[in-house]
């Protein structure tokens, strides 16, 4: 006879060890086994679609670094100014757009090695984290070096970006990716191939394709379920037409798909930053945007593609000196949605794997 | 508490604080002790090598609420490595000495924090990590739902003030916090606060 | 999968990911030892802000524009002024250097580079209040040799 037992719940988080950021989870146990999951956010919300509304244009490009998902800043200033120059219809220069990827792809390696690294932790590989950040302040350097901040830059402006690369910075940048390369066969040495981390992960937290299409996954959640859409490809902006890259897809929708997934993206997005060195041209960075832009009467819906998904910026503008409306369609709280989808009927301990593998961050979620 | 409004400054400090005092039957002694001539130079000595013992084993609770934490994980990892000061993380309030407040907190947030820095054991300290958790910084105007500074619900130590403040700038902060530490009359304010009832701390 | 042939595959994933650790105990260490020895922040790193002192006039180089003050995003710099045409000076030039957020538009928008960024980022105090940088505050913040701060010779065009 079944041994049947009462129905518990369990709350994890606001403060926990590995819910990476301030997500309380408020789980329905059977036991061990997990029947129900239901995420409690905004714990870290900022107000900032709000926040827009009151400052200008120019301004608010301090704030999306902040607000948002504050791993990848850089991605999110990409995505505003996209949204404000189609608005505005400004145009940038060609050299502009070429570092804007440059530093795109840069970030995107910088957050999937805050990902590896806090998810390695989870499943208990201390080493991976302190490899992780080895790299990453690899990474931080080369941002300093040409926008002045390690995290929150405040690099692209509407038409551009603040100020062309240093001298040299290139050849710096080359270097990394050298480096950096064989790094990420090291991680797959270390981790890939052990069995703890494999019975840890294979088949754990499956998400079919048709799931993940319905609860809205995108970025590599999507993609390790089978469903090969990245906006890179689909509907390229800046210069991504011109460059040469694969988008990474796994059918089998787990928490090892999802992590190969991203190691591949690290891989691809070196191919993508060398092909942008190499046909950097040269020329202005910057269009002459006043700093009281006036966008006319008009409203605009820019996608891009985040390291955690599909990241649109809508902004509607009343012909004023700052926008109407700025709404955020944040990939990790879409991500989240196909959570309780992942974890129902797994047990306690796989609940940190599975929540590390969707890379949430939750400022993205709350915003 | 109950409404999720964090108590305003004055009222937070005009609470009864819980008694927590850990020297326990040694307050006697050292009262005695600070009494008798040349015993108030015995006390300093221990207390010395005691605060010695302290500011070097600075456990902070692993707590991190915004991009701030992330920095606060890179002075962990590998370039900056924190445990060098003896600064492990500890993952629960009840093991650590020290909170980093790193990040906005918001008005959700704030009891939560306040609960976590009343689960720390005597003395306990307090880093408010960037502008945010300093006073709102980025988000202090037009803004509803960010804590206009963490010290409305928890006393703060040192200010580190960066957004977000480099890996470095916090172990400056860090050491700051461990002279003040090595400076605190620390048995006797415990002695005093046993036989007053009232663990003062601070 | 059978047990020994478990056994022998974590066995030999073990000895590759140990393998791999001891190698790395043998590359150079990453470590900086913080307090006693120190990077070298880049040209352009977003420290402290300050008022540098033009050592031909003796004077910042502000011209009271109030540029500073409009486009701070953080609403954080307070500048007054009094006097009429040549006689203009500044009364209250301050900063909350604990509201900034080091974004940099405030240094992008001077017209005289009167307001620089200092690669100096050890600023953590005791008391809040400390943190609100006076006029002479920033300049005594700025560095007495000229700075190279890369950033400010490309202004906006
Ligand atoms: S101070 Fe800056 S980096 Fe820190 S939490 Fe606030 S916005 Fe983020
Ligand atoms: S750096 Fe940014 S936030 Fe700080 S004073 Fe300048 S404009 Fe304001
Ligand atoms: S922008 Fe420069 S010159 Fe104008 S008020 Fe500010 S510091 Fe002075």
């Amino acid at each position: 006879m079944p041994l049947r037992t009462e129905e518990l719940l369990l709350n994890m988080g606001p403060q926990h060890p590995s819910t990476h950021g301030v997500l309380r989870l408020v789980l329905t146990l059977d036991g061990e086994n997990i029947t129900d999951v239901r995420p409690d956010i905004g714990y870290l919300h900022s107000s900032v679609e709000k926040m827009m509304e009151h400052r200008t244009y120019v301004q608010n490009v301090a704030l999306t670094d902040r607000g948002m998902d504050y791993l990848i800043a850089l991605n999110n200033e990409a995505a505003y100014c996209l949204a404000v120059e189609a608005l505005a219809g400004v145009e940038v220069p060609e050299r502009a757009r070429y570092i804007r990827v440059i530093f795109q792809e840069l970030n995107r390696i910088a957050s999937h090695l805050v990902w590896l690294g806090t998810w390695g932790i989870d499943l208990g590989a201390t080493t991976v984290f302190l490899w992780c950040f080895r790299e990453r302040e690899r990474v931080l350097d080369l941002f300093e070096q040409v926008t002045g901040g390690r995290l929150h830059h405040v690099y692209f402006r509407i038409g551009g970006v603040y100020a062309d690369v240093p001298d040299g910075w290139t050849g710096a940048c080359r270097d990394f990716l050298d480096y950096f390369l064989p790094r990420v066969d090291e991680y797959h040495q270390l981790l890939t191939q052990n069995p703890i981390f494999e019975a840890r992960t294979r088949g754990v937290g499956v998400i079919g394709r048709r799931e993940a299409a319905a609860m809205g996954a995108s970025g590599p959640v999507a993609r390790a379920s089978g469903i090969a859409y990245d906006v890179r490809k689909a509907a390229p902006y800046e210069v991504y037409d011109r460059l040469e890259f694969d988008v990474p897809v796994q059918t089998s929708g787990d928490c090892l798909a999802r992590y190969l997934v991203r190691l591949e993206e690290m891989r691809q997005s070196v191919r993508i930053i060398r092909q942008a060195l190499k046909d950097l041209p040269a020329g202005e960075v910057r269009a002459r945007v006043p700093v009281a832009m006036k966008p006319p009467r008009g409203e605009v819906y820019v996608r891009t593609e985040s390291p955690r998904g599909t990241l649109g910026m809508y902004v509607v503008s009343d012909g004023g000196e700052t926008p109407y409306r700025v709404k955020i369609r944040a990939p990790s709280f879409s991500n989240l949605y196909a959570l309780t989808e992942m974890m129902r009927g797994w047990k306690i301990a796989d609940i940190i794997a599975i929540l590390g593998s969707i890379d949430i961050v939750l400022s993205d979620v709350d915003r | 508490m109950a409404t999720g409004l964090p108590p305003a400054a004055g009222e937070a400090r005009s609470e009864p604080q819980p008694r927590r005092t850990q020297i326990g039957p040694l307050a006697e002694v050292v009262e005695v002790l600070d009494s008798l001539p040349g015993g108030g130079l015995i006390l300093t000595t221990v207390e010395s090598a005691l605060n010695w013992g302290r500011a070097s084993s600075l456990w902070p609770l692993t707590f991190g609420l915004a991009c701030c934490a992330i920095e606060m994980m890179a002075a962990f990892a590998s370039r900056f490595d924190l445990d060098r000061l003896g600064v492990i993380p500890r993952a629960t309030p009840r093991q650590a000495d020290l909170m980093i407040v790193a990040g906005r907190c918001s008005i959700k947030m704030a009891p939560i924090v306040r609960r976590l820095w009343e689960q720390m054991p005597e003395p306990r300290y307090v880093i408010s990590m960037g502008s945010c958790a300093t006073c709102g910084g980025p988000f202090f105007y037009d803004n509803y739902s960010i804590l206009k500074g963490v010290d409305q619900v928890v006393p703060v130590d040192v200010y580190v003030p960066g957004c977000p403040p480099r890996p470095e700038a916090l172990i400056e902060g860090i050491l700051k916090l461990q002279e003040r530490i090595k400076k605190e009359p620390f048995l006797r304010r415990q002695a005093y606060a046993a036989r007053d009832g009232q663990a003062g701390a601070r | 999968m059978s047990a020994a042939e478990r056994v022998i595959r974590g066995a030999a994933a073990l000895g590759t990911g140990l393998g791999l650790t001891f190698r790395t105990m043998f590359r150079r260490k990453v470590t900086v030892r913080y307090p006693v020895e120190k990077l070298p922040t880049s040209h352009r790193f977003h420290g402290l802000l300050s008022l540098p002192i033009d050592p031909e006039t003796g004077k910042d180089r502000c011209i009271i524009c109030f540029q500073c003050e409009r486009i701070c995003p953080d609403r954080c710099i307070h500048i007054e002024a009094e006097g009429k045409g040549k006689e203009r000076q500044l009364s209250r030039f301050d900063i909350e250097m604990d509201k900034c957020c080091y974004c940099g538009m405030c240094v992008e928008v001077c017209p005289t580079e009167a307001i620089v960024f200092v690669p100096h980022y050890e600023t953590s105090t005791y008391n809040r209040a400390r943190l609100l940088y006076s006029h002479e505050d920033l300049t005594r913040a700025a560095p007495k040799e000229p700075i190279a701060t890369g950033i400010v010779a490309r202004r906006r065009p």
